[in-house]
């Protein structure tokens, strides 16, 4: 009789097991991660967003609600690559109790070009040696998710099956975003895939596609652009014949703007740079296929 | 000379005026147009590209350029070729492979050459692995 009790006893106690499971809170530092999280996570994991879409990671400072967030939080995830340059303080002031994973960290990066007019000062985060706008490759949003899938594995060895499945799932939708952004992109010409961006932060897409890259800005975001380089950036528009250029979906257009005026390029249209935006950019997919279809259908 | 003088200057100023289109015609420093020269240069950027397939199991196959499709067909063991006239740029052209396999045994390997004027022919291999092929293909001289 106890043997045949066995197997109900132990079905109760798997039951009562996902029953109880509260959700594991995460916080996220990126729009991009937190998507990867929500994804992967299923209803095993609370994803705390604390970098909204449409924000500028690049000036983006934990209030103290923020930090309370983190310091309850079992894991947070980071952009890495010194996108966070707070992360260092952070972590001195303890204000990061559970894991931290700085996703970019664990991924081949670009190095970050030198920075237009370095020296011309002010008071700036620190950007390391390498671009920390990984997301910009389909590829490196790949590796993301099983970085994060791991983490949660570490995390909660328990929801292993669970997690695995839901990162199964989305690395095939990643696939096929490849697969349509190969194809758009072949659309275009190689010897007319010119970029001319606001600041540095495609670099990844530029080598995953064979674009070269100029951009007015450097890496950050928060540097004033100086009449030379955007002298410099008109000059290449005349000499290498670009077609239109492009704004961001955080900047103000208004160099941008300037720039076309003067070098006869056309307003090709506004790109998400540092992670989510609003309506049809709301998701990763959305966000890419965006951006896509505006440069190819600008520059064709 | 007969007629009235008044006719007779009539006609000589029409047949002057007639005279005038050709002979601003002829005179026109706009005659050598850049219109016209364009159409030119694109023809000397465009070059005869020949391509080849070949597959190691019959395939239906579309290539595409640019978004167009320029050449379709049914590809197997042996080599087929085409002649397109397309742009060779020196950054290279990129062409998308679709196609499905319509029997045989997976995985197969499909063969495409591309050759242009000078350059050597430049050759890509896919492994097929599900019943479908979705590949875009560098190639670079």
């Amino acid at each position: 009789m106890k043997t045949l009790l066995y197997p109900f006893a132990l079905l109760w106690l798997a039951l009562s097991n996902v029953s109880d499971a509260e959700p594991i809170k995460v916080t996220s530092l990126s729009t991009i991660l937190t998507e990867i999280a929500r994804e992967v996570g299923g209803d095993r994991i609370n994803v705390v967003a604390l970098v909204k879409p449409g924000m500028d990671p690049h000036e983006y400072e934990p209030k103290p609600a923020d930090l309370k967030q983190m310091s309850e939080s079992k894991l947070v995830l980071a952009s890495g690559l010194h996108m966070e340059g707070y992360l260092a303080k952070l972590k001195e002031s303890t204000g990061v109790k559970g894991e931290l994973v700085e996703v970019g960290n664990g991924m081949p990066t670009l190095e970050m070009p030198h920075d237009h007019d370095a020296h011309d000062g002010g008071d700036h985060h620190h950007h390391g040696d390498q671009d920390p706008h990984w997301w910009q490759s389909i590829e490196n949003m790949q590796r993301a998710v099983k970085i994060v899938r791991d983490a949660f594995i570490k995390l909660s060895p328990e929801g292993k099956v669970d997690f695995s499945k839901n990162a199964d799932a989305y690395l095939d939708k990643l696939g096929a975003l490849k697969k349509w952004a190969k194809r758009k992109v072949a659309e275009l010409p190689r010897d007319k895939r010119k970029l001319v961006t606001s600041h540095e932060a495609f670099q990844y897409f530029a080598k995953e596609n064979g674009f070269t890259l100029y951009a007015v800005e450097g890496i950050s975001t928060e540097r004033e652009v100086s009449n030379k380089r955007v002298s410099e950036i008109i000059g290449i528009i005349k000499r290498e014949g670009v077609k239109a250029v492009f704004f961001e979906s955080i900047r103000n257009p208004k160099v941008i703007q300037e720039i076309t005026k003067e070098s006869g390029a056309v307003l090709g249209g506004m790109l998400y740079a540092d992670g989510l935006g609003a309506d049809n950019a709301a998701t990763y997919e959305g966000m890419i296929r965006h951006n896509i279809t505006t440069i190819v259908d600008a520059l064709k | 000379m007969r007629g009235s003088p008044a006719v007779r200057l009539l006609i000589i100023v029409i047949a002057m005026g007639l005279m005038v289109i050709p002979l601003r015609y002829v005179t026109s420093k706009t005659v050598p147009t850049t219109s016209a020269v364009k159409p030119m240069e694109k023809a000397a950027m465009e070059s005869v590209v020949q391509l080849t397939i070949s597959a190691t199991t019959v395939l239906d196959f579309e290539i595409h350029h640019l978004g167009k499709t320029v050449w379709k067909g049914e590809a197997d063991a042996t080599t087929q070729k085409t002649d397109l006239q397309m742009p060779f740029p020196a950054e290279g052209i990129e062409l998308v492979v679709l196609g499905e396999i319509k029997g045989g045994t997976l995985p197969a390997a499909l063969r495409l050459t591309v050759a242009s004027g000078n350059n050597a022919e430049i050759e890509k291999t896919v492994w097929v692995e599900s019943r479908t092929v979705d590949e875009v293909l560098l190639f670079k001289p």
